[in-house]
């Protein structure tokens, strides 16, 4: 009999050990506090940043101050990196349900791919605070904390007009073509440049808000559109992928570049004449917001906005001097 | 199935097995596990489902916000609250959306055409012979609008883009039926008018000399 189910007691052996394994591996993951300071701020409460990518200094830049102003605030806050990848995220939220988190800031990775993992949250009633990105639905989390990206743009669209004139070629290069940021800035950007008919597009593709793509794809596409007057970028990280291939190309000095966020090394650049503006948003105004309002809910507030734009600043030559260190002086 | 039949015991499961294959199509027939839609007609549902911002804003247009210009604040009362604190004013009568660095108003006012150069329409307030609005003809952008009226809720709506759309179909309808009303050339200096429309200011410490208007509604007296 016993050898019988030998098989059975076996594999329930090995699913028991892989049980508490995963679990030990799930308390560690994303974490740095040694098991002395576990014990020491047993309890204090605990907040996760949820970022959809680190390779970026921007979104560093949002989880850190999203980090700092937990802590500030009292909690204990660890970041986590989706790498723009859903189903990391999706293990970070699996982690952070089962290790009770009490509250989740969040910069998602995509608009409709991420509202299933806020959901998990909302289940297991820890609340989820958006920051950045937008989700596709208002019943999941808390409250988001969103650039006015359209609007950015918009501006930004205006100021390229009047840089470029009404009439020259450019491309375009668009982020993550999941994420509502992309669009808004794309369409935001086309509402005012589509006006002007002579402004053609002459190629639009995707460098997934990443500056090393961005690299490679402004260089393919120089090859096939050499006349271009200018690069709108949906991002600071894209527009100075775009510049070094222009640089490289020895087109920097009359090809035009635009991008969005107000990345530090972009603000430097547009001081020095090199690229002609961004928008800045603000990543600190962003993740202070969220963390402090999380503190809110933490203590009782229910009463939220479900949106919350910020507004997106454009940053010019004229006005540069205000700006600096993802933010005004 | 010969074989089968002629087993003689063997033929109760098998009609058994008949019995239940029957059951099962009956049960598929109206219930089935997979649903064929004609591509067209499943391309009509998810546009139908698909928001509609030029009707939105449409009926937005000849409902609420025209609805609204008869309870606008009088230019006359924002100017002077200008005039006295440019940040008292924003929190008295200017509607903010999120953490932004503007404000929005919807005002109405009548007054007089004093010039129309370049697309630019400046007209001077009743009592007033100096130019305190402007308007400006051809494209127009922003969210002087939508934002100004203070009737619709970011919150509303499933996403931003939706949001946004609707201030591009506003500002369209803007270009559309208003602006051919002032681009008439009878419209020529000297005409009085009525006007109600949003403005957009940037926070600042000293009030605008003129303030750009974005009209709703613009009627000859």
């Amino acid at each position: 009999m016993i050898i019988k189910r030998f098989p059975l007691v076996l594999l329930s052996l090995f699913l028991g050990l892989s049980a508490v394994l995963a679990g030990c591996e799930r308390g560690e993951q994303g974490s740095t506090a040694t098991s002395a300071e576990e014990s020491t701020t047993a309890k204090q409460k605990r907040v996760a940043v949820v970022i959809s990518t680190l390779n970026n200094p921007w979104f560093v830049v949002l989880a850190e101050t999203a980090r700092d102003r937990a802590q500030e605030l009292g909690y204990k806050a660890t970041i986590f990196d989706s790498q723009n990848n859903p189903a990391k995220e999706s293990e970070h939220y699996d982690n952070i349900v089962s290790s009770g988190y009490d509250a989740i800031l969040f910069n998602p990775t995509d608009a409709d791919g991420s509202i299933a993992n806020v959901r998990k949250a909302k289940t297991a009633d820890i609340p989820v605070f958006c920051m950045d990105r937008e989700l596709n639905a208002n019943d999941v989390a808390v409250s988001q904390i969103l650039s006015d990206n359209y609007s950015g743009t918009v501006a930004l669209g205006q100021y390229f007009v009047k840089q470029v004139g009404k009439k020259g070629k450019y491309i375009e290069l668009l982020g993550l073509v999941g994420d509502n940021n992309t669009w808004n800035r794309s369409k935001g950007f086309h509402s005012v440049v589509d006006r002007f008919p002579e402004l053609e597009m002459v190629a639009q593709q995707s460098a997934d808000f990443d500056r090393a793509k961005a690299l490679e794809v402004t260089e393919s596409l120089l090859q096939s559109n050499p006349d271009i007057d200018a690069v709108f970028a949906g991002n600071d990280a894209m527009a100075m992928g775009a510049y070094q291939a222009l640089v490289a190309s020895g087109k920097s000095d009359t090809v035009k570049v635009f991008g969005f966020d107000g990345a530090d090394d972009v603000v430097k650049l547009i001081a020095e004449g090199k690229i002609t503006a961004t928008g800045m948003q603000f990543p600190k105004v962003m993740a202070k917001t969220a963390a402090e309002s999380a503190d809110a809910y933490i203590k009782g507030k229910r009463d939220f906005p479900q949106k919350t734009p910020v507004a997106v600043e454009l940053v010019t030559q004229e006005n540069v001097s205000n700006y600096g260190d993802y933010g005004r002086n | 199935m010969s074989s089968l039949l002629s087993q003689g015991p063997l033929s109760i499961p098998f009609v058994r097995w008949v019995a239940a294959a029957l059951c099962l199509a009956v049960l598929l027939y109206f219930v089935p596990l997979v649903h064929f839609t004609p591509l067209q007609q499943a391309q009509d549902k998810i546009a139908q489902a698909k928001f509609d911002a030029v009707k939105y804003a449409d009926d937005f247009w000849h409902g609420p916000l025209l609805a609204e210009t008869e309870n606008a604040l009088k230019i006359e009362e924002l100017i002077s609250a200008l005039q006295a604190s440019p940040k008292k004013a924003a929190e008295r009568y200017g509607k903010r959306l999120g953490l932004s660095s503007s404000s929005s108003y919807f005002i109405r006012g009548t007054g007089t055409i004093i010039s129309k150069q370049d697309d630019v329409i400046s007209i001077a307030l009743t009592n007033s012979d100096s130019a305190k609005v402007v308007i400006e003809l051809g494209p127009v952008f922003g969210n002087a609008i939508r934002d100004g009226s203070g009737l619709l809720d970011i919150s509303q709506f499933s996403n931003t883009q939706e949001f946004n759309a609707i201030s591009s179909e506003i500002n369209m309808k803007v270009e559309q039926l208003v602006f051919p009303v002032l681009d008439d050339p009878e419209m020529l200096p000297g005409t009085v008018l009525r006007f109600a429309g949003g403005i957009e200011l940037p926070d600042a410490d000293t009030a605008p000399l003129k303030l750009n208007l974005i009209p709703v509604v613009v009627a000859r007296l």
